[in-house]
């Protein structure tokens, strides 16, 4: 064992991760062997495609570990959003700027945090087997890593089919992590970690709902998973079809008002063509007065009225005096 | 007939010994470095071939680079990738770097560095690829594997 780091409480606090209004730190207590350099650093990881990259640029601090083996971050500068970032060491006959992935000589680990916030790191046998005490999202991040360091050591002790059938099943414990956490940073790592560029062409649905669920985070880091997510397609057809509808509603809708219209314009241009003593008949034959009747109303015999009554028919091109009242 | 019964024993003996003796594992050990002296873009592929009876295999990329970039990923012959680094200089690769570099590659300043190692217990056999993507990078790779073969499973 090269690290053999010792408990470190980060004082009584009852930290929280949005601590508002007070001091963030980060700190703990770790004891390299002869090795290692007696300073630790932290990097900023601007996207998850950068986990895995090391650059001076990206060491945004570096502190001293003192004799007791004790070192410290202030997080005042930190933007007050959660960020990722990573913490690691380096050997003495190599750059501060190095990075070691794999083995028991692995580095570095990754941390979520804000200006804000109170990480305490505890228990630490080696660097990347650490323990995070007062940090939710942290020790959601540190399960995550015990779930692929797992994954990892069975591909190193089981057989390939035995491995392959771990690596699967962890994965997607993994993607269940990622689909139930509140924590939408924690959440992505999960994905990150879950090697979901293997799994999206076949699961797409699962990686659409999750940014569904996440849609209104815009961090770099969502911005930039979504770009490796096909979008929905827009259901084309569909949507013709409803659009058409419409239409075609639309223009029934002015058909049938124009036929309408057309039908009551011809009508008042027929009525025209009566003279005024088939008007009056016309009148009392809409309020369903017999022949008898209007022969009586008019003075005239009823064998006019009758004469009367035909031609009006004639010239309103109707058929009965029951269409007289539809007029 | 006691002789005969000894003998054959003696025989039966020999054999098994024998067998275990040619069934042990033996290691193949790999060793390949690669230099960029002149900042380097040109993407290469370093191709392992893991037989079929090889029961583990180790793989180990050291890289320091001095100037530009360099991105290291490692493939199984499914292609899935297994691993990736990338290790960048904030210092940008002039013609006077180059130049210097010639005359000084070894008395230039601080260099960033990338290892990553990885296990694997029966690997799939074929070709494994370690893709080497240099921008504009001065530097040096070294690549370790060993395989454990198993002589008795060809």
């Amino acid at each position: 064992m090269n690290i053999i780091v010792l408990l470190i409480l980060c004082g009584n606090v009852g930290y929280s991760q949005n601590d508002s209004g007070k001091t963030g730190k980060i700190e703990g207590i770790i004891n390299l062997d002869s090795i290692w350099n007696d300073k630790i650093y932290l990097s900023h990881i601007p996207d998850f495609g950068k986990m895995y990259t090391m650059s001076k640029s990206m060491i945004i601090a570096e502190t001293n570990i003192d004799s007791t083996g004790h070192f410290s971050f202030d997080t005042n500068y930190l933007p007050s959003e959660d960020n990722l970032y990573r913490i690691h060491v380096s050997k003495k006959d190599s750059s501060p700027a190095s990075i070691i992935i794999g083995g028991k000589d692995e580095n570095h680990f990754f941390i979520i945090a804000n200006k804000y916030s109170k990480i305490s790191i505890n228990n630490i046998s080696t660097i990347n087997s650490i323990e995070i005490n007062s940090s939710k999202q942290n020790l959601i991040i540190r399960k995550i890593d015990a779930i692929t360091n797992y994954i990892d050591s069975t591909n190193f002790n089981e057989s390939r089919i035995k491995s392959d059938f771990v690596e699967k099943a962890f994965n997607e414990q993994i993607r269940q992590i990622a689909d139930t956490c509140s924590y939408p940073l924690v959440a992505l790592y999960a994905l990150k970690k879950s090697k979901f560029e293997t799994n999206v062409s076949t699961n797409l649905e699962f990686y659409q709902n999750f940014l569904d669920k996440w849609q209104n985070e815009d961090s770099a880091y969502f911005k930039t998973f979504r770009e490796t997510i096909p979008k929905r397609k827009k259901q084309v057809g569909s949507n013709v079809f409803y659009y058409s509808m419409i239409l075609l509603a639309f223009i029934s809708g002015l058909s049938i008002n124009y036929f309408y219209r057309e039908q009551k314009n011809r009508k008042s241009n027929l009525l025209t063509t009566l003279s005024v003593q088939e008007r009056k008949i016309l009148s009392l034959l809409q309020q369903g007065k017999s022949n008898k009747e209007i022969s009586e109303e008019h003075n005239i015999g009823i064998s006019t009225v009758k004469s009367h009554v035909s031609n009006i028919l004639n010239k309103l091109e109707i058929k009965s005096r029951k269409d007289v009242l539809d007029l | 007939m006691k002789n005969l019964s000894k003998i054959t024993l003696a025989t039966l003996l020999f054999t098994i010994l024998t067998i275990n003796a040619f069934a042990q594992e033996t290691t193949f050990d790999l060793v390949r470095n690669v230099n960029m002296f002149t900042s380097d873009s040109e993407v290469k592929n370093i191709s392992l071939n893991v037989q079929q009876n090889t029961s583990s295999l180790f793989v180990e990329i050291v890289s320091n680079v001095q100037y530009g970039s360099l991105t290291i990923e490692i493939y199984n012959p499914k292609k899935e990738k297994l691993g990736e680094f990338t290790v960048e200089s904030q210092l940008p690769t002039t013609d006077k770097v180059k130049k210097e570099y010639t005359q000084y590659k070894d008395s230039l300043g601080e260099f960033v560095s990338g290892q990553i190692q990885k296990y694997v217990n029966s690997p799939t056999s074929g070709k494994w690829i370690i893709k080497i993507i240099p921008k504009e990078a001065i530097g040096n790779i070294k690549i370790s594997s060993r395989s454990l073969m198993n002589d008795s499973n060809p």
